[in-house]
Parts: structure tokens; sequence; C-alpha cells
């Protein structure tokens, strides 16, 4: 994300154009971290757009000793974090902080692939976060891709920081299971060349 | 410090945090070839993941629009509240209030005066009628 100090300063004078110019330079950015968190593009969209309404207000009092794109990323995931509860309300799951790690059952795991350029692993490894639990999912989103501290992930999610370490290890182990160990013992089973993909259960 | 034992600090040594466990699990893994394997393993993954904030998704075409317009209108229901609001505060101001009091006031005595020679010529009136009735 690339927003040039000028058109933040003309957002900050209340500038609507600056505005416009703000969204076109972000959207991008943001609706992908919404979307990495709610796991669903309608959401995500909507946390997207609820965003810059909420910055519309509060652009003024961002005072630029975060980065902005540290700062607009701190209001997606609030946004996004308010999106969540108010689902699992809506279904009646497991509020955000009370998720537990033995209540997910792991999905069987996607197609692996052994040499995999810089955008199929993106799209592997955002479909493999696809799968953890959203409470899990939003700490390594939040510290592992885009840098949170875990003070301010437990923050988010209304955990202590200790519970935030402990679902971010869990997350990080189950990652690596999907991704790292299963891709070479799949090439193993079928070789180098396509073919079924299919075989082994543990 | 066993395999087993090492694999559950793994993923929190890579943060390079120290902790009580890191001696112990450097002394391991400069044994065992296994569990460094699992260690690089996590560093891929972290610099995957990392990279993966770069890696944007193209949000669908009408979410622009829409949130431009979104925004729009939220202005300007903000300038109308804005408005509403300084109409408000400028009647609650003792100042302004004092000036409309005023007015009112003068309103009132101009009513008054108009009341008070309405009913004056009303007297009047009845007072020729009286006077026809006499006459
Ligand atoms: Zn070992």
């Amino acid at each position: 994300m690339d927003v040039p100090t000028e058109v933040i300063e003309r957002c900050q004078q209340g500038d609507p154009l600056a505005f416009e110019e703000l969204i076109r330079l972000s959207q991008r950015d943001v609706y992908s971290l919404a979307l990495r968190l709610t796991g669903n593009p309608d959401d995500a969209a909507e946390v997207a757009q609820e965003t810059y309404l909420r910055l519309l207000r509060s652009i003024k009092t961002f005072r630029g000793e975060a980065k902005f794109s540290t700062w607009l990323y701190r209001v997606t995931s609030s946004v996004a974090m308010t999106s969540l509860r108010k689902r699992a309300r809506r279904r009646h799951e497991v509020p955000l902080e009370n998720e537990q790690w033995q209540d997910w059952h792991a999905p069987a795991s996607g197609d692996p692939g052994a040499e995999l350029d810089r955008r199929q692993l993106a799209e592997r490894l955002d479909s493999a976060l696809l799968t953890l639990p959203a409470g899990y999912r939003a700490v390594v989103v939040m510290r592992d891709v885009y840098g949170f501290s875990l003070a301010e992930v437990g923050n988010q999610l209304g955990i202590s920081e200790g519970a935030a370490k402990v679902r971010l290890h869990r997350a990080r182990q189950k990652l690596k299971e999907m991704l790292v160990e299963e891709a070479p013992a799949q090439a193993r089973a079928t070789g180098p060349g396509k073919g079924p993909s299919k075989g082994e259960e543990e | 410090m066993e395999c087993r034992e090492a694999a559950q600090h793994i993923p929190s040594y890579i943060d390079q945090s120290g902790g009580p466990a890191a001696s112990a699990l450097d002394a391991h893994l400069r044994t065992c070839d296994r569990c460094r394997g699992e260690l690089d393993a996590y560093r891929d993954l972290q610099g995957a993941l990392a990279a993966l904030a770069t890696q944007t998704i193209e949000p669908p075409a009408w979410l622009l629009p829409a949130t431009i317009d979104a925004v729009r209108s939220r202005v300007r229901l903000r300038r109308h509240v804005a408005a509403a609001r300084e109409v408000r505060d400028r009647l609650a101001d003792p100042r302004v209030a004092a000036a409309g009091g005023a007015a009112i006031l003068l309103a009132g005595l101009a009513t008054g005066a108009v009341l008070i020679r309405g009913r004056r010529r009303r007297r009047l009136v009845s007072g020729l009628r009286t006077a026809a009735v006499h006459a």
C-alpha cells in the first residue's frame, strides 16, 4: 500500500477528493486483510466499506507515529473482529475469544504441489488459512502476515497476550503440517507427473 | 530433550524470544537432523506468511464505486447533521436567546398595541352605536 503523505493530509483537512484517492490506493490491501480475517468475500466487502466509513471520522486522529498502512490495518482488523463476532452470534457459534482448538476438526487437506511459484504458494497458504478456526486464523494473519505485536493481537481478539501466543503456535503447527509436510509425501506417492491424487490415510 | 518435546517448542522458538526451553532446544538441534528439518520448515512457513502481506487479492469490481458512494452519502449526511446542530447551538447561545427573547417581546408589544388599539376602536364603535340607539 502506498498512500502519499500529502493525500493523507488533505484527507485530514476534509478534502473529499483526496479521500476517494485514498480509497483507490488502499482498497485492495484493506480488502485482502478483511478477506483473510473473515474468510468470506461478502463479509470482507462489507468490512472494507465499513472501514472507510470509520476512517472518515478517525483519520484526523492519525498522527504519523505509526506507518499509515499499519494504522489502517489496525482499523480494518477491528472492523473485521466486530463482523466475526456478529456472525458468531447470528449462527449461535462459540464467541471468538472462547474458541477451543479441540473443537476444531481439520478438513481433508487440499491439493499439494511440489514446485510452487510465489503466486501459487500464496494461494495455497490462503486456502490453508481458511481451514483454521476464525479465532486462530485471525491470530496468525495479524501476527505472521501483517506483523502486529502479540499484545495488539490479544487486544483485537479480547484475549490475553499469553492466550494469543498459544493460538499462534497451534495455528503455525497446523499450517506447517498442511503445507510443508504433505507436499513431499504426496510427491513421493504419486511421482513427479500428474495422476489421480489420492491415497494414504494415516 | 527428546524429539517429542522439541517439536512442542519449535513453533515458539522461531520468534527468537528465548524462553526457558531455548538452550535445551539448542542443544537438541545440534544433534538432531530431523528436528533441524522441522525448524527449517517453520522458518519457510514464516517467510511465506510474511510474503503474503504483499500478495493482495482483487476485490469485486463493484466494491470501489459502492464504497465511494457510501462515503459520499455519509459526507452529505454529516453535513446535514452539522447544519442542524449549528442551528440548534445558535438557539441555545445565551446572546442569541436574549436577542430572540427581545424580538419576541417586541413582537408581543406590537401585537399588544394592535389589540389595544383594536379594542379602543371597538369601544368607540359600540359607543357610537349606543349613541345612535339613544338618538
Ligand atoms: Zn529431534
